[in-house]
């Protein structure tokens, strides 16, 4: 999702600022607010701070996991992204069928036994207790922190356009402003306040969505009518695979079905439910939930293309297709229901950051002074400390992007596949799998690390383009299996019954 | 793997390193389907699940790459989407989403995690800490154990 998202931000939206938006806008930020103090009164120890206390229930994991997995792509990227290319769109959202269900079976239930276990805090903490690697914990850990700016820079820069749209106050400023708000939260209130903020804003997408697909449907006569007319005018937007190659298109479904395993801000939050055998009902809760958000772009975008058709919206005004999603709120949906989705938006910019923010803390303030053996004692007070610095450094990243359309196309690509190459396959096979060894996992974090960094430096320099439409994390994934697979294969030291047992029943009960 | 591979070296895409790269996706879902739920489960219907899904995926993929392009002379649609489109999104993207939660959520408290493994584990939890004196919040480095290559991490 990041691709498209990377590629949509560097322009400023359609402003929706009117006394209502800025009502509903303000609401909303109270909100917010009321939920940051109340979560900062709770916060008291490092537990706190990067665990929630391990206190949340089914319905707060399954909506803060939906709301951060969800950027402002569903909401302005996705639908502008279906708009111009067509139907090919819909493989960057296709995986969410599978991916929850996927993360719940291979993840979920291992990574939460584990923190039973273990005093752990962050996914390089669970890395490292699998396979008792310092190396495995440090790396692993290089690539939480680099893929976290990269991605936090893109969606830093995504909050100010947002911003920019809801109170009209110019990018740059919107960028500041919206930072300011999202890491005061995240600093005084931690993971708790992010998880709380995220049941709010998940709350807020989901029925923002549901009503704005039922609006476009109804703008457009009915799904048939809107996919007839649009057939006749531009057949080539129908075609599944859009404007993209089919073996693009796939690698598309390859990169966004199994790099979810290493997406941190994620895979974190299974550490925190109270108890794992909530989490029964989570991966159908879950994806309902996606899929409801899901129902928004595929509604906006078929409606504006069928709009453009049939002259309801002039094509000239959708240049940038991200003008697709606010022009249709603000022309064809009632006042109220565009105020909602515009805080919506906010909301969902805001949650994934959030996320992101306390992820990467997490990582320069515990796993990196744990790994070269100089843990931090008060690690509360730095966490904080670091909140507040990684907002700083995104943000001036994003201003700096804000001048750059290369450099955002980048960071934001660069962001997801570090994320996927470094962690997906070390954690997916290593909790499962008893031959994974510990030479296998630093090849794999390596490869997967070494590719994205020089398949990111190529890009960004125009030195190489993967043939066949294929993206580039794909190929940083792809090797970042093959390395764990064939080194565990080669290898023997480190499997699974050098581990404590208390550990070793973890993984394997 | 091969596919993206086959793409690189030949310089391009075509249709069968297409449907391989989807083919080889849909293995790699299922394989770790599989290994997290075969410690728990074994064989059953919960691999029938995960095969049937797999199949299903790769089916998906494979119709749509072989079928014709709609036209707008004749169109065909499915539930409202241009055809081929509409295998993608309701077969490929939604009709997993039916059947694998539903399962997950069924067979959870038999081959997942039951009450007693649960409480076991605490146990198990209880003991190692009491055994470290310390308490889990504040006990051994996340990495303890054998450490080969330098630390507990």
């Amino acid at each position: 999702m990041t691709l498209a998202l990377a590629s949509a931000q560097s322009s400023a939206l359609p402003t929706a600022a009117s006394p209502l938006v800025l009502g509903v806008a303000a609401v909303y930020f109270v909100g917010v607010g009321a939920i940051a103090i109340w979560a900062s009164r709770r916060t008291r120890t490092k537990e706190d701070f990067f665990l929630a206390g391990k206190s949340i229930g089914l319905i707060a994991l399954t909506l803060a996991a939906m709301a951060s997995t969800f950027s402002s792509f569903t909401f302005i990227g996705g639908p502008g992204l279906l708009y111009a290319q067509g139907m090919g769109a819909m493989l960057f959202v296709l995986p969410a069928s599978i991916t929850n269900v996927l993360a719940a079976w291979v993840l979920a239930k291992r990574l939460r036994l584990l923190v039973e276990v273990r005093p752990i805090l962050t996914i390089p903490d669970a890395l490292a207790v699998r396979f008792g690697s310092r190396a495995v914990h440090g790396l692993s850990a290089l690539g939480v922190i680099a893929g976290t700016i990269g991605y936090m820079g893109t969606q830093v820069l995504g909050l100010g356009v947002v911003m920019d749209a809801l109170f009209g106050f110019g990018i740059p400023t919107g960028i500041w402003i919206g930072t300011l708000i999202v890491t005061l939260y995240a600093a005084s209130g931690g993971i708790l306040a992010g998880i709380y903020t995220d049941v709010l804003q998940g709350l807020i997408m989901a029925v923002a969505s549901l009503l704005v697909f039922l609006f476009a449907m109804d703008v457009g006569g009915g799904m048939t009518n809107i996919t007839t007319t649009i057939l006749a005018a531009d057949t080539a937007w129908t075609s599944p695979w859009g404007t993209q190659t089919p073996l693009g298109a796939a690698s598309l479904y390859f990169l966004f079905s199994v790099g979810v395993l290493g997406q941190p801000h994620v895979m974190h939050k299974f550490f925190m439910i109270r108890d794992p055998r909530r989490l029964k009902w989570y991966p159908l809760l879950v994806t309902i939930a996606m899929i409801v958000v899901i129902l928004l772009m595929l509604g906006v975008g078929m409606a504006a293309k069928y709009l453009t058709v049939t002259g309801g919206i002039p094509v000239a005004d959708l240049v940038d297709s991200n003008a697709a999603a606010p022009i249709f709120l603000l022309r064809f949906t009632p006042a109220i229901l565009a105020a909602v989705v515009f805080a919506g938006i906010a909301a969902a910019v805001m949650s994934t950051v959030d996320s992101f923010v306390n992820v990467g803390a997490a990582a320069l303030t515990h796993d990196l002074p744990t790994v070269l053996g100089r843990p931090i004692r008060d690690e509360l007070r730095w966490g904080r400390i670091a909140t507040l610095a990684l907002g700083v450094t995104s943000a001036a990243l994003a201003h700096l992007a804000f001048e750059s359309s290369t450099l955002i196309a980048v960071l934001g690509i660069f962001g997801y596949g570090v994320f996927a190459a470094t962690l997906a396959p070390a954690l997916a096979i290593g909790l499962n799998w008893r031959r994974a060894t510990r030479a296998g996992a630093v090849a794999s974090v390596s490869v997967g690390l070494g590719i994205s960094v020089v398949l990111g430096v190529l890009d960004l320099f125009d030195l190489f383009v993967v043939p066949g439409g294929i993206t580039a994390p794909a190929i940083a994934l792809a090797g970042s299996f093959a390395a764990l697979l064939a080194v565990s294969l080669l290898t023997s030291k480190g499997q699974l019954d050098e581990v404590a047992p208390e550990v070793r029943k973890a993984l394997t009960m | 793997m091969l596919a993206i591979g086959g793409a690189v070296v030949s310089g391009g895409g075509t249709g069968p390193l297409a449907f391989a790269l989807a083919a080889g996706t849909a293995a790699l879902l299922v394989g770790l389907l599989l290994l997290g739920a075969g410690a728990d489960a074994g064989p059953g219907w919960t691999w029938v699940a995960f095969l049937g899904t797999g199949l299903w995926v790769v089916a998906g993929f494979g119709v749509v790459l072989l079928l014709p392009p709609e036209s707008p002379e004749s169109p065909r649609l499915l539930l409202g989407l241009p055809l081929r489109a509409g295998i993608l999104v309701y077969g490929v993207g939604l009709a997993p989403a039916i059947v694998l939660p539903w399962v997950y959520g069924v067979v959870f408290d038999r081959e997942t995690l039951t009450g007693e493994a649960w409480a076991e584990l605490r146990d198990a939890a209880s003991r190692s800490a009491e055994g470290d004196g310390s308490s889990d919040a504040g006990g051994r480095p996340p990495g303890s154990g054998p450490t080969p290559d330098g630390g507990g991490g």
